[in-house]
């Protein structure tokens, strides 16, 4: 189905000082549906042999059209063909905005729209703060196929575009920034789940292309625009049942349009609910609001102002050893619940809720379009953990339970037998969590205490802490675009952002006990070392062996106080043959550390406000494309620039101390991609490389170093990171309504130094060791290098729509352990001979290819048009239909070495996997 | 369209060339001990040696200065010993070609630094040189002995640099005899020169094949012998891995590093794999005895394999045959007729036909109904006569003896007061009986709880020859259940039946606690269900004397299979200790 549809928005001409004999049309592209802009689409006047390329923000300028009647035709890729009749006055200038209405039928349009949904809904619970594993997500309509498919089709998978980590991706609301400048991402739960209605509206770019609405950054960007005109008037509802974290959504929106005073208004909510998901020990329940009001005030000035939020609390599933899925016989096996009183109970809970303001001014005339903006955020983010005191670890998968530690560790014999067994026939409550047991541990102490002095009481052994990592945002930002002449635009813009975190923990449930002591379990081992001060187990000197409740604060308690400012300034050329941009951008950043504890292992540098750090970073990007003909094209981007290192990367151990990583610096990023692009009626697609450099880059992470004895903070200083591959997307229409497509990508994602690493003792008791940690060549973060997916779609009559496709993954790799790639001397303390060092090292330090996979999946729309505004639409998605369940989505190493016995099994990799086969079905209705 | 295909091609060929090329994984570099920075000797072990040498004295230490020159002195062997299966214990010996050094270092575990057939280079100045035993050795100043103390481990590893990987291949032992041997440590040089030396002895045999090697805990000499009857002392740890192996039979080839006490060699073997050429032992036979009741009496042969006990066991049962007394002061003197006998004591033998002092058992019998009832000069009728008779095992003409006999009995008739404070003992043929005289036996132990902090809860005590089993470690009490469980008891035929063993109880709160905390238990399907079994007599308080249980009544289980169990329990609030041995069961047909 094509639908043409021709919106004049604004048929006055104006006059304006135009020289003779000639007429100026100007005019902006917009996909019809969501009013995105459409870039690089063509605009010719074909009796006038004249022909415009639109901007990054869909716009043109045709200034020596000859007066008189004219053509306009419009085409761009994925949408149908567009014409317009016009008639052209001398000396006067036509202003207009195309809409453009893709070639998809409304049943595949819809189709795509709860995809999308589902790929946000899954990531979102992923790319929690502080998860070094967060992905990104990409949105934002495009006709690039190969990044449609990553979009969509590698959801299951933790699928970093290009690689990169989420810092490289910029994510912008209405033209302002938005990611998170102390974690450098953009968590997309705060869009609360509505990404195909309150945030339907986006644009994106993809790599170093250029964008209207901000400088980008190298791994592309994405806009989602909230301003009320551009929602459809309407209702829009739907329900939703599916098989994964949740089963039942609910969404609705109703949008005014705007009013003839100027008045629109859009509202949403969501929710999203399920008492347990399909992992056991599971739950979510979120909920969402959005809301949209604009006042147009005249032609050329609007407001608007925008606000939403998703509180949401949700269970989730852990990590564990592959020894503990394969002896429960399930790789959905989750260890992070245990039974109360006969209740699932989860130690694995989550809190989310970021609500955000914004408000929005927009200055608009023929050429200019200047949007001034101020938003409030406020991120909140907590999570449960248990904590305990002079007890066990609680863990029912703490490598102590398990058989493995029982044959490599120890000569009990036995032991192993007996843990499998307990293992395998689920006996002893093993596989899970006791909370009766925690609850009996502490009314124990209970009992012990009473007709003892209080100071002689023992409180909670065990203890649940929620971990607050939240934030306020404050952003200003304007953008300026302006249509320079028919060929050129610039767009510059200005931001200042205003981040103050805040770090610490409370009581969740003191279990039954009597109170917490807020001491550090941890450094329980230190106390007798005779380095030690006797502090070292206080979290706050300023107020030793506090007795805390529930909902006190304790721990730790920190602030980070971040500002940046930035501006960039570009250019767009646009020409028959040639288009070009080119930008610069400049930015400042600085920050400190308050912490509101004095921490017995850091006395000096833990309690009040750190060292203020600064750094000034500048980029510069270009790129071109050389048009063939109107089929054939190739573009050319580069970039190159210093980013200021991530705050989150800084401070080596920021809930206790301010100490950062050694010789701060910004790190350099260089990046160039080019593609070749063709677009016949029935053939389309790009074949493209890209190539990314980082050096100078920090990393951090820490773990339990065997050898010191206690936990470390290691930080990788001067880490050169290389990012390159090949991306392929291409569709054939076999048929006017059948469509064949194949999208892939073969990267390499890799480590290319041998960076210097510093392990940090928590407990400073030594001093800082330097080693180097050789990871030339290894491969960074786990997404998969290799990736292809082959698709079938089918348009059918009536508004059916059939997709099926299947995707291999490949070239995926377990995300590395620093320390299991340092030199290690006392490997001599058990190898004997060079081939059992050798034997041993390579144990270590081979990085684990995961098995390739592939999923196949289908989907089914049906959409019924009552009449032009009441619609219905039904849609049904099964992915992972041959329900593989060796989808490893997540594979860490432990960081722990043994280093008694050098057995690189003594703590094995983590893994998370995928669920099987899912079902989606959606019914939805607009009027 | 032809030419885009064309651009499609020519663009994925060299995008795919471009990603394509695979690269090596850089491996973090592993240092050899062989790339150390070599150190060369400036003196020879023996020269050391002879330096400082000091002939009057067999334990002495001197500090090692500096050479004429005033540098270190430094000498450089390769490793010869080897700690890693426990024999050798914080000694390092190294060899040079022209003598053996041994360092006495404070690591328990050097094989995880200093590696046989591994060179080292070690500066000694600094370190005391001198003798333990007239052996040669080095080590740290002087402590509280007159010979040179353990080296401590930063110091040792500060001095003592390894120089090579392990090349256990050029460890070549010098082959020599026993023979040999005796002459060269005649000759002080020659002495020096072999002390320490990694050797070879050819054709060998072991003094006594089948016996272990050693003995659990502590260390012991075991004779070898050469073709010409030369012999050698060989000292085996029993905190070895391999203590319990049998000594082996047949002849072959020892190699042990050559080590010198007092005025002899003896041999430090580092591990069983360095004997070559032996044939397996059959285990020395067990002499079958009593547990000292009066239903299972000890046997003098019994007895007599054991030798005396370092403490006296009271109120034993001893089951032998008069054959003679001991006249005057030596037991070698004893004699084998009634004639002339002395009334104080009488020799039991374990047949009438006994006639050699060493087959005998001298009892002492003191004054009294005993004395009187038994002795040789008034009955002689009684020689050659099967007695029973309770009193102390212990100590009696420098040999195992019998004194303080207090009861017997004599074809069947009563002497002396037989009951005592002993509860009755069960009646009835033994079924089944486990002295836990050696070890675990046939029992296995079945930790129903055992706490991540503990490696075992049941464990053999080699020291008092029973099992233990406690909750409690480094001042801790746990919580932990466990179970040693015995094989299989067969009791069909019998029509009643029961049992008895010996229990001491130890830091439980109360005796009645300890009935709940260390309960006897019967199973009879194999060991699914387990129905505790009322012990009559208990210790009356906490204490390491091990006290009999009496007739434990198994009646119920006559005629069934079953297994018994010592069930443990543990607990966080007071772990008490379980030691228990001589379990035997009686059946009744």
């Amino acid at each position: 189905m094509r639908l043409k549809v021709f919106l004049p928005l604004l048929m006055s001409a104006a006059a304006t000082g135009v020289s003779a004999q000639t007429a100026v049309v100007t005019g902006s592209v917009v996909d019809a549906d969501t009013g995105a802009p459409v870039a690089g689409a063509t605009v010719t006047i074909p009796g006038q042999n004249i022909t415009v390329v639109t901007g990054a923000a869909g716009d043109f300028r045709i200034s020596n059209a000859l007066p008189g009647e004219a053509v306009l035709k419009i085409s761009a890729a994925g949408y149908g063909d567009d014409a317009l009749q016009l008639r052209l006055y001398n000396g006067q200038s036509v202003p207009m905005s195309v809409a453009l209405a893709s070639d998809r039928n409304a049943a595949e349009a819809i189709v795509d729209e709860y995809a999308m949904d589902m790929a946000f809904d899954e990531s979102m619970l992923e790319d929690e703060e502080g998860n070094s594993q967060a992905i990104t997500a990409l949105s934002g309509s495009s006709d690039n196929i190969y990044y449609k498919f990553v979009r969509y089709g590698l959801s299951p998978l933790y699928s970093n575009y290009r690689g990169y980590r989420q810092e490289q991706q910029e994510t912008y609301i209405n033209g302002m920034p938005m990611n998170d400048i102390v974690r450098g991402g953009f968590t997309f739960s705060q869009l609360g789940g509505m990404t195909s209605r309150a945030f339907r509206n986006s644009t994106a770019t993809q790599g170093l292309g250029a964008a209207a609405y901000g400088f980008s950054a190298i791994g592309g960007s994405q806009n989602f625009n909230t301003i009320t005109e551009t929602y459809s008037p309407g209702f829009n509802g739907s329900l939703s049942y599916t098989n994964a974290n949740y089963y039942a959504r609910a969404m609705a929106q109703y949008s005014t349009g705007i009013s003839a005073g100027g008045w629109g208004l859009t509202l949403g909510a969501i929710g999203r609910y399920s008492d347990e998901g399909v992992v056991d020990g599971t739950y979510y329940n979120a909920g969402g609001y959005f809301l949209s009001a604009e006042k147009v005030i005249n032609p050329n000035h609007s407001i608007t102002l925008t606000t939403w939020g998703a509180p949401m609390e949700y269970a989730n599933a852990r990590a564990t050893v592959q020894e503990a899925y394969d002896l429960v016989g399930s790789n959905l096996y989750n260890p992070s619940w245990g039974w109360q009183d006969g209740k699932k109970r989860s130690d694995n809970i989550r809190r989310k809720f970021d609500p955000t303001v914004m408000l929005n001014w927009i200055f608009k005339d023929e050429k200019t379009t200047l949007n001034t903006g101020v938003a409030f955020r406020w991120i909140n983010f907590a999570r449960t953990r248990l904590n305990y005191f002079k007890g066990n670890d609680p863990k029912p998968d703490y490598y102590k339970n398990l058989p493995s530690y029982w044959e490599f560790n120890q000569e009990v014999p036995g032991m192993a037998e007996y843990y499998t067994d307990m293992w395998e026939n689920n006996t002893g409550g093993i596989r899970q969590m006791d909370w009766d047991f925690f609850y009996r541990t502490n009314y124990l102490n209970n009992v012990a205490n009473q007709g003892l002095p209080a100071d002689e009481q023992t409180g909670s052994t065990y203890m649940q802490q929620w971990e607050h990592s939240n934030q306020f945002n404050f952003i200003v930002n304007s953008l300026l675009n302006r249509r320079l002449n028919d060929n050129l635009t610039l767009q510059a813009g200005v931001t200042f952002n205003y981040t103050k975190t805040a770090d610490y923990m409370t009581v969740k449930d003191l279990l039954g006990g009597a109170y917490w002591l807020d001491v550090d379990p941890f450094s329980d081992r230190d106390v007798n070392n005779p380095l030690a001060s006797a502090d070292i187990m206080q979290n706050d000197l300023n107020n030793p062996n506090r007795r805390v409740g529930v909902g006190e604060r304790f721990g730790y308690d920190y602030n980070i106080h971040a500002m940046k400012a930035s501006g960039f300034i570009q250019n767009q050329f646009n020409s028959a043959h040639w288009d070009a941009h080119w930008g610069v951008q400049l930015s400042y950043e600085q920050f400190y550390r308050f912490g509101h504890m004095r921490n017995g292992r850091a006395p000096e540098n833990s309690y009040g406000k750190s060292k203020t750090y600064r750094f000034d970073d500048a980029a510069v990007k270009a790129g071109a494309t050389y048009k063939l003909d109107g089929r054939n094209y190739f573009t050319v981007n580069a970039e190159y620039g210093t980013q200021a290192p991530l705050i989150k990367d800084v401070y080596i151990s920021p809930r206790i101390k301010d100490k950062t990583v050694e010789n701060l610096h910004s790190q350099r990023v260089f990046s160039a991609d080019a593609a070749y692009n063709w677009n016949y009626r029935r053939f389309r697609g790009s074949v493209g490389v890209f190539f990314t450099n980082i050096t100078g880059a920090i990393e951090r992470m820490g773990f339990y170093d065997e050898s010191l004895n206690t936990f470390v903070n290691f930080a990788l200083s001067d880490v050169h990171r290389q990012y390159k591959g090949v991306e392929l997307g291409m569709a054939y229409k076999i048929l006017p309504s059948l469509t064949a497509s194949v999208a892939g990508t073969y990267s390499r994602y890799q480590y290319k130094n041998n960076p210097m690493g510093t392990r940090s003792a928590e407990n400073e008791l030594t001093d800082p060791q330097d080693k180097r940690v050789y990871l030339k060549n290894y491969f960074c973060t786990s997404t998969p290098q290799a990736a292809m997916n082959i698709a079938l779609d089918y348009a059918a009559p009536k508004n059916w729509y059939f997709n099926v496709n299947a995707t291999w993954m490949g070239d995926y790799y377990v995300q590395l352990a620093y320390p299991y790639h340092e030199e290690m001397p006392d490997i001599w303390t058990v190898a004997s001979t060079y081939e059992e060092a050798e034997a041993i090292v390579d144990a270590f330090a081979t990085q684990e290819k995961l098995p390739c996979n592939w999923v196949l999946n289908a989907s089914i729309g049906k959409s019924i048009y009552f009449n032009r505004k009441v619609g219905l639409n039904f849609n049904l998605s099964v992915s992972n239909i041959l329900n593989n369940t060796n989808l490893v989505t997540n594979a860490f190493q432990q960081s722990r070495v043994d280093t008694k016995k050098y057995n690189p099994k003594a703590y094995p990799t983590k893994y998370q996997y995928a669920q099987g086969v899912k079902v989606y079905f959606n019914v939805g209705v607009r009027f | 369209m032809k030419k885009t295909l064309l651009y499609i091609a020519l663009a994925v060929a060299s995008a795919a060339g471009f990603a394509s090329c695979d690269d090596d994984f850089e491996r973090p570099p592993i240092t050899r001990p062989g790339d150390a920075e070599q150190i060369e000797a400036n003196i020879t072990l023996l020269e050391l040696k002879e330096a400082f040498y000091n002939a009057s004295a067999s334990n002495y230490a001197t500090e090692i200065g500096t050479n004429a020159d005033g540098e270190h002195y430094i000498v450089r062997g390769r490793i010869v010993s080897n700690d890693e299966s426990g024999n050798v214990y914080k000694s390092l010996v190294i060899e040079d070609g022209t003598s053996g050094m041994a360092f006495s270092v404070n690591i328990s575990k050097l094989y995880q630094y200093y590696k046989f057939g591994q060179e080292v280079a070690v500066d000694v100045t600094g370190l005391y040189i001198g003798a333990y035993g007239n052996n040669m050795q080095i080590g740290a100043a002087p402590t509280t002995n007159d010979y040179p103390s353990r080296i401590e481990e930063e110091d040792f590893k500060a001095v003592a640099i390894v120089q090579s990987d392990p090349e256990p291949d050029k460890v070549v032992p010098y082959e020599v005899t026993l023979d040999e041997l005796s002459t060269l440590k005649q000759n002080p040089s020659e002495l020096l020169a072999w002390q320490n030396r990694f050797i070879v002895l050819k054709d060998m045999r072991f003094e006594k094949p089948g016996q272990p090697f050693g003995e659990s805990g502590s260390t012991v000499n075991r004779t070898l012998i050469a073709p010409d009857g030369k012999t050698i002392i060989m000292r085996n740890s029993g905190y070895s891995t391999w203590w319990a192996q049998l000594q082996p039979a047949g002849t072959g080839s020892v190699k042990a590093v050559l080590s010198f006490f007092s005025r002899d060699w003896q041999l430090m073997l580092n591990s069983p794999a360095d004997l070559e050429g032996f044939t397996d032992a059959e285990p020395e036979k067990p002499i079958v005895g009593g547990d000292g009741t009066q239903a299972s009496p000890y046997t003098v042969a019994q007895l007599l394999s054991q030798g005396a006990p370092s403490v006296a066991e009271p109120d034993k049962w001893v089951k032998g045959v008069i054959v003679g007394f001991i006249p005057d002061k030596s037991l070698s003197e004893a004699v084998f007729s009634a004639s002339g006998a002395v009334a104080t004591n009488i020799v039991l033998g374990a047949t009438a036909e006994t006639a050699s002092a060493s087959d005998v058992l001298p009892v002492q019998l003191p004054a009294g109904v005993i004395r009187s009832a038994l002795n040789l000069s008034d009955n002689p009728s009684l020689l050659g006569k099967e007695v029973l008779l309770k009193g102390s095992v212990e100590k009696y003409f420098g040999a195992c003896g019998l004194k303080s006999v207090s009861a017997a009995i004599v074809d069947g008739k009563e002497i002396g007061s037989a009951g005592g404070d002993t509860p009755a003992p069960p009646t009835g043929t033994v079924v089944f009986t486990e002295t836990f005289a050696s070890g675990q036996g046939s029992f296995t132990i079945d930790n129903i709880k055992l706490p991540s902090e503990l490696t075992y809860v049941w464990n053999y005590d080699s020291r008092y020859s029973c099992m233990k089993a406690s909750a409690f470690l480094n001042n801790t009490n746990y919580d932990a259940d466990a179970r040693l469980v015995s094989p299989e008891i067969d009791l069909s035929g019998y029509t009643s039946a029961s049992a008895s063993f010996e229990q001491a109880l130890n830091f439980f709160s109360t005796t009645d606690q300890a009935k709940k905390e260390a309960l006897f238990e019967v199973s009879t399907d194999g060991g699914s269900t387990w129905t505790p079994v009322a012990i009559p007599n208990y210790p009356d308080s906490m204490s390491w004397t091990f006290v009999s249980t009496g007739a434990i009544d198994l009646s119920a289980y006559a005629g069934k299979k079953i297994k018994v169990a010592f069930h443990y329990i543990g607990t966080a609030a007071k772990s008490g200790t379980w030691e228990l041995n001589k379990l035997n069961v009686y059946g009744t047909k």
